[in-house]
């Protein structure tokens, strides 16, 4: 018996041991400094010339079906119009709440996965890590269109891989502002907030009982206690002169308290423990608060429902500091594209070609570039300025090795522990701390 | 005749109330989910809640069933449901009989390997799965996703099914192979009626674990062989939930797992606990 045992377990060793040589196998692949050096030379050459016909693979997600069809619908005109033999197949995967990062890790791993892919900054770290994403600095450095995408755009580039090289490539960045609805803010007789001081004022005026029966009608803050809403605690972090690289400073205690005294003195609805975008962007909707921070994606939103009746501005700082956090969509050219040429003429007319000028028409996104401004969408939409000036003071979570973790696991229990008064703020910024930073 | 009326009206505040209670409980998650789906997008969202219909509409089901194309995915689902099913009971009652009835070599290390596969978290099998589905030219096939459920379904029913056949005496087909029958016979015509309550209970549990997963599917299906599950979470998006849409299909893909439930429940309830009790 303990033979078959021992015939069995060696076995299983050795089909391990030929699995993990078949992974090392694929790692030993030139390594993306060289493949970018073979691609670069190829780049000079004109995609045009190539006679072989290329096909592409685009994974993307999608908010919504309307989105999924544009999405297509851009596909197609590339297909069509590109007359360089190259055929994108796009194909819809769920955002599982920034699953999609980890669903294609996991097929690129296994050998599979596409060409290129939708990207989320706060993944950089880890697929450098693991060697997944092309070098494509010298692609970028060659752009003539390079200098239509802001230097900041860039540097959340370079410091979401932590290199010096352009690994992921900038489609949209959405940075984070405030949505008010001027309406409350005439009743509550309050102006647009300055000073982080003055937008404390505003969400304990803009809290009424506006049918005298004792219960609180409107919030003045629609505050994001789960998912998502470690983007919105950096404004008031920088605001008090703190920073994402030590949460336990006595400025981050001081600004996480202004934070949670938000809830604490009921100006936001009580449900705010457990709201993502979706709950704040209902709230919002349906008059029960002042004050959501969003960025640009959902500016034709409160167009079509509030009108006139809904402003923008950009989270009031200090003379200490001012941050917001920029939400982003990247697109990743994967190291295991065999053709980085065509890839890279899809990525161009994702941003600066009529891809982009298609996506920016329907959604309201995209990097302020040439075709994206000259569009009368962009004229008409006023909250297009206020994004523009949100960006000078736009960043992203430090991307540690960790931060993914800190996002996904870390964030939401311990906000909400320090929402409920289940744990103090210093407690919960030192865990939230040794999450984000290992 | 009082302590008759008496007793009667304990059972109400003992037993039909609570009971009555908890079915509300249970089924309120399923009503909500139905009249979302009959609501307008405006009345989902609107304060105060709206706790029935209002403005009744089929919208959500016309969206569902014309742009989003949801009979396409139900087909997939099926296809992968009926397919997964169908192999795992024919390997799993082979796999079973042959432990229960047969006393060979490594017959518990082999049952022992068999568990442990379902001991293993599924997120960890997952890249070797991947990969092996993607040696295999298996990927987003409908078949590679019957092998990758069966995986994990198969050495689960050997356990249940095994469980059963230990409990059915031998000498059942002891007189079937004395009458003149050959051991396939006797195991066709005699063994497997009897088994059928079992199969039938490890056949729901089956088609149910096909039907509903979603990890798996997300990564080993495209949107030519989505399944429900998978194809349901796209309405979920980074900015915005089309709940409308969301709760129609949630109905629509509950309704044949109920259906089944309902006709097989006593046999699933019997199935399930096949084995546990000597006596």
């Amino acid at each position: 018996m303990k033979k078959v045992l021992a015939l069995v377990l060696t076995g299983v060793m050795v089909l391990g041991l030929t699995a993990c040589g078949s992974s090392q196998s694929s790692s030993e692949a030139p390594a993306p400094a060289e493949s970018t050096a073979e691609s670069s030379v190829e780049s000079e050459a004109p995609a045009e010339e190539s006679s072989e016909p290329v096909a592409l693979t685009y994974w993307y997600w999608a908010d919504s079906p309307e989105d999924s069809a544009c999405i297509q619908d851009i596909v197609k005109a590339y297909n069509e119009s590109n007359g360089k033999g190259i055929t994108v197949t796009a194909e819809e995967f769920p955002w599982n709440s920034g699953g999609f990062m980890e669903d294609t890790f996991t097929t690129i791993m296994g050998g599979g996965g596409p060409d290129i892919s939708n990207f989320k900054a706060s993944s950089g770290s880890l697929y450098v890590a693991n060697g997944l994403l092309a070098d494509m600095t010298s692609y970028v450095d060659s752009w003539a269109d390079k200098g239509q995408i802001s230097d900041a755009a860039w540097d959340v580039m370079r410091s979401a891989t932590n290199t010096e090289t352009i690994n992921i490539l900038p489609w949209t960045l959405e940075p984070l502002y405030v949505y008010y609805r001027p309406s409350i803010f005439a009743a509550a007789g309050v102006e647009v907030p300055t000073t982080i001081e003055e937008f404390l004022d505003v969400c304990e005026k803009c809290t009424m009982d506006t049918d005298g029966d004792g219960k609180t009608d409107v919030y003045g803050y629609g505050m994001r206690g789960a998912g998502g809403g470690q983007e919105h605690l950096g404004n008031f972090l920088y605001a008090y002169g703190a920073s994402w690289d030590d949460l336990t400073t006595p400025e981050a205690v001081e600004a996480y308290k202004a934070y949670l005294s938000i809830y604490e003195n009921g100006w936001a609805p009580e449900a705010s423990v457990n709201a993502a975008f979706a709950e704040i962007k209902d709230e919002f909707a349906t008059g029960q608060v002042a004050m959501i921070i969003h960025h640009i994606g959902s500016s034709q939103n409160w167009i079509d429902t509030y009108g006139d009746d809904c402003d923008a501005f950009v989270f009031p700082g200090s003379d200490k500091g001012q941050w917001t956090c920029t939400g982003d969509t990247e697109l990743a050219i994967y190291e295991k594209c065999e053709n980085k040429d065509a890839a890279w003429d899809f990525y161009t007319y994702m941003t600066t070609g009529e891809g982009g000028t298609a996506w920016f028409k329907h959604t309201g996104k995209g990097l302020g570039t040439d075709n994206v401004t000259a569009t009368e969408e962009f004229a008409a939409n006023k909250y297009q300025a206020v994004s523009a000036e949100a960006t000078a003071v736009a960043g992203i979570l430090p991307s540690t090795e960790t931060v993914s973790a800190f996002i996904n696991n870390t964030w939401v229990p311990t906000n909400q522990a320090a929402l409920l008064g289940q744990m103090t703020a210093e407690d919960a910024l030192a865990e939230m701390n040794a999450a984000l930073h290992g | 005749m009082k302590s008759k009326k008496k007793f009667k009206a304990s059972r109400i505040f003992q037993i039909w109330l609570p009971l009555i209670l908890f079915t509300l409980f249970i089924l309120f998650p399923y009503y909500w989910m139905f009249v979302t789906s009959v609501k307008p997008d405006a009345d989902i969202i609107s304060k105060p809640v709206q706790y029935w219909a209002a403005n009744f509409t089929w919208a959500h089901y016309k969206d569902l069933f014309g742009y989003f194309n949801f009979l396409k995915y139900m087909g997939n689902s099926l296809i992968i449901a009926v397919g997964t099913t169908v192999l795992s009971l024919v390997v799993s009652t082979l796999a079973a009989y042959s432990f229960a009835r047969y006393d060979f070599k490594g017959r518990k290390i082999l049952m022992c390997l068999f568990l442990s596969n379902n001991m293993f978290p599924t997120v960890l099998l997952m890249i070797p799965l991947y990969s092996i589905m993607s040696s295999l030219g298996l990927l987003y096939s409908h078949f590679g996703m019957v092998l990758a459920y069966a995986t994990f379904s198969i050495p689960f029913s050997v356990w249940l099914i095994q469980g059963f056949i230990r409990d059915v005496p031998f000498d059942l087909e002891e007189a079937a192979l004395v009458d003149g029958c050959t051991r396939r016979g006797a195991f066709l015509r005699i063994f497997l009626p009897v088994l059928a309550p079992c199969l039938l209970a490890a056949g729901v549990y089956m088609f149910m674990q096909a039907w509903n997963e979603y990890t798996l599917a997300s990564l080993m299906t495209n949107p030519a062989s989505r399944t429900i599950p998978v194809a349901l979470s796209t309405l979920i998006g980074q900015l915005g939930v089309d709940w409308g849409m969301l709760c129609a299909g949630g109905i629509i893909t509950c309704l044949p797992v109920i259906i089944m439930f309902f006709f097989a429940q006593k046999y699933l309830v019997a199935g399930m606990t096949a084995g546990a009790v000597k006596g």
